[in-house]
């Protein structure tokens, strides 16, 4: 097995961290700087700016933050949130990112994937997909017409997972599965999926969607949304095939630390990365 | 002058190449200029992209001979990424390409011999080439670095060094063995991202901008 990556989410609104559940009920945790430095020097593995508000707005405001981190930290800093053209890429990687993640841009123009990729190279598009599951896929032609339901419910053919933009407020009529893989085509270099139904309940993550997204695509995948213990990111590696866990609450509340993340993963089998000093 | 001149070909994100030469403390210039380049102490070849489009912008700027000359000149030049697979004789992303011919060897497509996903993203280990015992890993470049450390990499394609010597350190992927950090004289290259790599990451460049 290749080694697992452990990537912090930190999702930011104004000048704070926040986290709230399923995208939405926001709590501030604190100073993105001050975060992000503990989670480097505890063996994060990248880390992962989400500007929750710019979708709304229209712009990404993470510049300070993401030049901030970018002067002190050197692991890849991956940013998303309300980017919209190569301009706006341009920007952001001019203030430090490695990488930026797409949602609503990517679903309301597709292409846009496909001429970042080009342009920028594959490795630094990541598609990001929040889903929702659907008990049918009624929503595909008749949007807002059917209820959301189910979310305990094990996967299987008969239930279907909408695409959401705009931070989880939006409906698209997409079905999540065939998004991803229109999105690797297009030349996405990473997909970072997202339940939204788990998304902030420490519950665990959605496995056997992931497990199906991730052995079709040839792109790593990220699994975000759900990790309320280790032992939930042990099984969505293990049985979802996950390429990398994306994870906030359990770290901004202090459950576990990266390090004893990391170690708990070694010992069950899932190796992680290790770049501290010469020890 | 700056202590290390970085290749500007037109190829890639060299934001955080720079910074993470700021935190080690060394200056530097991002240039095309010919004269600065051959003057320079040291100089860093980045890349991200593909190999023909790195290949032409070089000879386009007229960088190759310039490179080739710092060279000859016996000062250390460090190639990151693409920049270390354009030093090698050749590739074979989308047909085959000539490169510097610097490093004898060849670059190939991954062919993964199970389920591992191309391009290799992510992190993972240098460790001590296959029957080269420990002696690559006497080199200054290494000095401070345990075998078995881990980099932050993303690459399609895979150098492999005609000369076994030439390969300080080797790395595995989908069951496929390649170079992941080269040395001819002078001239050192590494597959991996030192810039993106943590702290063992600014142990690497700290140790090429010590090359004496």
């Amino acid at each position: 097995m290749n080694k697992i990556r452990v990537i912090p989410r930190l999702d930011i609104k104004g000048f704070n961290i926040i986290k709230g559940i399923h995208l939405e009920g926001l709590r501030v945790i604190g100073d993105p700087q001050e975060y992000a430095t503990k989670y480097f020097l505890e063996g994060a593995d990248e880390i992962l700016y989400v500007d929750t508000v710019a979708s709304l707005y229209g712009r990404n405001n993470l510049f300070d933050i993401v030049k901030k981190a970018s002067e002190n930290l050197s692991i890849p800093l991956c940013v998303a949130g309300g980017i919209r053209s190569i301009e706006d890429i341009k920007k952001l990687l001019h203030a430090g990112a490695d990488k930026v993640s797409i949602n609503t841009a990517a679903v309301q123009n597709p292409l846009l994937i496909k001429e970042a990729s080009e342009y920028f190279g594959s490795q630094c598009i990541v598609v990001a997909i929040d889903y929702k599951l659907w008990p049918d896929d009624r929503f595909r032609s008749n949007l807002n017409k059917t209820v959301s339901k189910g979310k305990n419910e094990k996967f299987d053919s008969g239930f279907h997972y909408q695409v959401y933009t705009d931070n989880g407020r939006q409906q698209t009529g997409l079905e999540a599965y065939e998004w991803a893989l229109k999105a690797v085509n297009l030349g996405a270099g990473e997909i970072l999926l997202t339940s939204i139904d788990r998304e902030g309940i420490r519950k665990g993550f959605e496995i056997d969607f992931t497990k199906k997204v991730s052995e079709a695509v040839s792109v790593p995948v990220i699994v975000g949304g759900g990790a309320g213990n280790a032992q939930d990111v042990v099984d969505v590696v293990k049985k979802g095939s996950a390429d990398a866990v994306s994870i906030a609450s359990i770290l901004h509340y202090d459950d576990i630390t990266i390090s004893n993340l990391k170690e708990f993963m070694s010992k069950n089998g899932i190796p992680t990365a290790n770049h501290y000093g010469s020890e | 002058m700056a202590e290390v001149v970085i290749v500007d070909y037109g190829c890639g994100n060299i934001q955080s190449l720079q910074r993470a030469l700021k935190r080690v403390g060394v200056s530097c210039e991002y240039t095309s200029n010919p004269k600065t380049i051959r003057q320079a102490k040291k100089v860093i070849l980045p890349g991200v992209g593909s190999y023909s489009t790195g290949m032409d912008s070089l000879e386009e700027m007229h960088l190759s001979e310039v490179i080739k000359d710092y060279v000859s000149s016996g000062k250390p030049l460090l190639g990151i990424c693409l920049g270390m697979q354009l030093l090698l004789d050749y590739s074979e992303e989308f047909g085959r390409h000539k490169g510097l011919g610097i490093v004898h060897g060849s670059v190939t497509r991954f062919m993964p011999n199970d389920n591992s996903k191309v391009p290799h993203t992510g992190w993972n280990s240098i460790e001590i080439p296959y029957g080269n015992e420990i002696k690559s890993w006497n080199d200054q470049i290494l000095s401070s670095i345990n075998p078995g450390k881990d980099y932050y990499f993303v690459h399609s394609y895979m150098v492999k060094t005609s000369k076994k010597s030439n390969t300080l350190a080797e790395t595995s992927y989908g069951g496929n063995n390649f170079s992941s950090i080269i040395r001819n004289n002078n001239v050192y290259g590494c597959q991996f991202h030192p810039e993106k790599s943590g702290q063992i990451g600014s142990q690497f460049l700290e140790n090429f901008v010590n090359i004496k």
